[in-house]
């Protein structure tokens, strides 16, 4: 391909020259199948999480078919400086018919009698001491057991996975094991036993369930991708309870640097880049400490699928660090999960010593694409995890020739200190784009009125279907009988004075909304709209609360009033970042007669 | 397929439905999502990104309303929005910190910009015509090969022919390409 850089040149084309590139495709039927296959699984997730959002607002717990992206996370989620409400509903996938049941323990094991249920249970010491009695009162650990449903089918995979679903309050938790006993018998173990069933249990159980184990954390984490000279120092002081947290950040790529805080305080987050002197803000809509999660060997099964092979079902529960895209150290579930849920690809090196907190070394790899940090590569690791709480103390990933890719590390750690809460300062930034409420995240929101949304969504649509008809005579006398829009009139006779020719015309445009911003009284809808032919863009919609009407219009791909979008056509897809420019926004709400 | 014969077949029978619209649209799809990707992102991606797009068409068609409309245009917008995602997160990985405002400012095309897409264009046209003009099988391996990134192996499965074949033949079409291009103009091959 660089060899030939012309051929280059046939990205990105249009419409029409898409089509002529698309006789030549050739798609076998396996590959058609794998797609179709792996399509009607993304789709019958969706549908569940829909339901499931719909039923338990904004719970974060879930599960997820996978196949490759797991590890893929703590990576590529390294990379993204701006965190999104879409990013935690991202990696937030929910089972389908998720049915919560009162009681933790697990439901009837014949249903899952494919493979041998767990047998070995190691128990802690008898309590022989009669000072002990007042000792709490502990679960014993059952060895791991790695399900896997070789003759169940999806649905069914699933109902097993939803029976062994329970609720829970994280903030009464408490410690369910006997860590003491576990630990000392990693310590004491031979060479021979250091990896026995029982001591990968117990450090795959305290990863899976680190925040069970400490209330607050504070101190330094690095990350190091040497393969992209590209390296982050984050400080980070969490209060789980208080539902706090605060992060600094300093990101180098190359000769750049740069810096953004994030806080999170129970029901907002605002990130802040120092750098530009900007903010942006989030809300969600709930602040419970409820959440559901399954035992331990539920957390991720896998079955065989006939056409697309091995299929994984993982079911994260709720993350309540609050540090998003970095959570993978201090809660290291989604790693645990992805790559230590096979216990034959992993062992357990040595015991170590970190501070004074006892560790244990491990190392691992797997050659199959989909286990990969590095897509379709095999890998190495080597991990070193707290054993008192889980936390992944360092994470490095190599290739296998030995060469290191890629390295998180926590520097400095204090657990269970007092956190001062501090709150960014936001009089000293300006605001960087507008609050926003996700479409899934609005949902139950005073501050919005739902009915008057959607009235203001109708008329988006009816905005929409006026311009499809409409647009075929805009440099006719005849226009106002096609829309009485008056916005509409304005802007297509202005296309047509300003000699704006829109090369691809909708005809039937259908609007669907993405998402819906309000600041300084206007409601703004971002949304995207296709038609019959192809043809397809951005159409965003402000509105004034006060006055109740459509203020103004933006074709995002077709040009609008301002005519400094009149040359962009559809390059950039849809993108609410389009509302960062503050110039451009300003110009915007003065044509339409708001202030700042 | 017109979304209300879409939505007749998925009242009988969804996976049915879903199943005539994914064999209609599937070669549409790839191709938008290849007019992005190929390049950039690896064949599993691309299959993710494809998957992703049909999930996403096939839940929004579950709940839309009726319409006369022929889908064909939802379908590639979503497609190429998806795409769109995709190569921002592919793009990523080399650059790590993706600066939103300057992704703006860059996307917004200056004079040169404008001009430059117009050349591109019409380039693409021209080259098109050209790979056109090489005839079957030509058209077919440079276009499998240097667009949807094709394995000469997977070309040669489709097109009955063993991988050294492709090659070579690939090989002298791109020859014979080349001085259609320059007797159009262009070079660059």
């Amino acid at each position: 391909m660089k060899n030939n850089r012309i051929f280059d040149v046939l990205r990105n084309n249009d419409a029409s020259q898409s089509e002529r590139l698309e006789k030549y495709i050739k798609l076998d039927e396996k590959e058609s199948e794998r797609i179709f296959r792996k399509s009607r699984a993304k789709y019958n997730l969706s549908v569940c999480q829909d339901a499931e959002d719909f039923s338990q607002g904004d719970s974060v717990s879930g599960a997820e078919i996978y196949r490759n992206q797991k590890w893929r996370r703590i990576t590529a989620a390294a990379s993204a400086v701006i965190i999104s409400g879409a990013v935690i509903s991202g990696v937030a996938i929910l089972l389908k018919n998720l049915k919560t049941v009162d009681s933790p323990e697990l439901s009837d094991n014949s249903v899952i009698s494919e493979n041998t249920p767990p047998e070995a249970i190691t128990s802690p010491p008898p309590d022989t001491d009669s000072e002990e009695i007042t000792k709490p009162v502990y679960k014993e650990l059952a060895v791991h057991h790695e399900y896997f449903f070789e003759d169940k089918t999806e649905d069914e995979v699933f109902d097993i996975v939803n029976q062994n679903r329970y609720t829970r309050d994280f903030s009464d938790r408490t410690p369910d094991i006997d860590r003491e006993y576990y630990i000392s018998l990693i310590e004491t173990a031979s060479p021979d036993t250091l990896n026995s069933d029982i001591n990968k249990t117990y450090i795959y159980h305290m990863m899976l369930n680190s925040i069970d184990y400490y209330d607050s954390a504070e101190g330094n984490m690095e990350h190091n991708s040497l393969e992209y000279d590209y390296s982050e120092n984050v400080n980070f002081s969490i209060d789980m309870l208080a539902q706090y947290s605060h992060m600094e950040c300093k990101t180098q790529h190359g000769e750049e640097s740069n810096s953004y805080e994030t806080y999170h305080d129970r029901i907002k987050s605002y990130y802040i880049y120092p750098d530009d002197k900007t903010f942006s803000q989030e809300n969600y809509d709930s602040e419970s400490f409820e959440y559901t999660t399954n035992e331990d060997d539920y957390r991720v099964v896998k079955y065989a699928d006939e056409t697309y092979g091995t299929l994984y079902i993982s079911s994260d529960r709720k993350d309540f660090t609050n540090l998003n895209i970095y959570s993978d150290l201090l809660f290291p579930q989604s790693i645990a999960s992805s790559g230590l849920f096979e216990f034959e690809n992993w062992n357990i090196d040595s015991v170590g010593e970190w501070n004074g907190r006892k560790t244990a070394l491990i190392s691992g790899g797997k050659d199959e694409y989909y286990f990969n940090v590095y897509p379709y590569q095999p890998y190495k690791f080597r991990m070193e995890i707290d054993l008192e709480t889980g936390i992944l103390l360092s994470f490095a990933v190599y290739d296998i020739n030995d060469n290191e890719k890629e390295n998180f590390s926590i520097k400095e750690l204090s657990l269970n200190v007092e956190i001062d809460k501090i709150l960014p300062n936001i009089e000293q930034y300006r605001k960087d784009g507008y609050t926003e409420y996700l479409l899934n995240l609005y949902r139950g929101n005073d501050d919005i009125d739902n009915t008057q949304l959607a009235e203001y969504a109708e008329i988006c649509r009816e905005f929409c279907k006026d311009y499809s008809k409409a647009y075929n005579f805009r440099d006719g006398s005849s226009l106002e009988k096609y829309t009485d829009n008056e916005n509409l009139q304005k802007y297509l006779k202005q296309s047509v004075e300003n000699q704006i020719v829109e090369s691809i015309p909708p005809s039937d445009a259908d609007y669907e909304i993405y998402s819906i911003h309000k600041e300084n009284g206007c409601i703004i809808f971002t949304g995207y709209y296709g038609d019959s032919e192809g043809r397809y863009g951005m159409a965003i919609f402000l509105f004034d609360v006060e006055s109740n009407s459509l203020k103004d219009v933006y074709w995002y791909t077709k040009g609008s009033y301002d005519q400094i979008y009149r040359s962009r056509t559809d390059e950039t897809g849809y993108d609410i970042d389009f509302w960062n420019d503050r110039i451009r926004v300003e110009g915007l709400f003065k044509n339409v007669g708001i202030k700042f | 397929m017109t979304h209300n014969e879409y939505r007749k077949l998925l009242e009988s029978d969804e996976e049915k439905a879903q199943r005539a619209l994914f064999d209609e649209y599937i070669r549409y799809v790839y191709t938008i999502v290849c007019n992005r990707l190929s390049g950039i992102g690896k064949r599993e991606d691309i299959e993710d990104c494809v998957s992703d797009a049909f999930a996403e068409i096939f839940k929004n068609y579950r709940t839309a309303s009726d319409s006369d409309g022929n889908i064909k245009g939802f379908i590639g917008k979503v497609a190429d929005r998806k795409a769109i995602l995709y190569f921002n997160r592919l793009s990523s990985k080399s650059r790590y910190i993706t600066d939103m405002d300057e992704d703006f400012f860059n996307s917004i095309k200056s004079e040169e910009d404008i001009s430059a897409d117009t050349e591109n264009k019409e380039i693409r046209q021209i080259l098109l015509d050209n790979i056109e003009k090489l005839g079957e099988p030509d058209s077919s391996l440079i276009i499998q090969k240097y667009f949807f990134g094709r394995k000469s192996s997977e070309i040669g499965k489709a097109l009955s022919m063993s991988p050294s074949l492709v090659r070579m033949k690939c090989t002298r079409a791109l020859k014979r390409l080349k001085k259609l291009l320059e007797e159009s103009g262009i070079g660059g091959i």
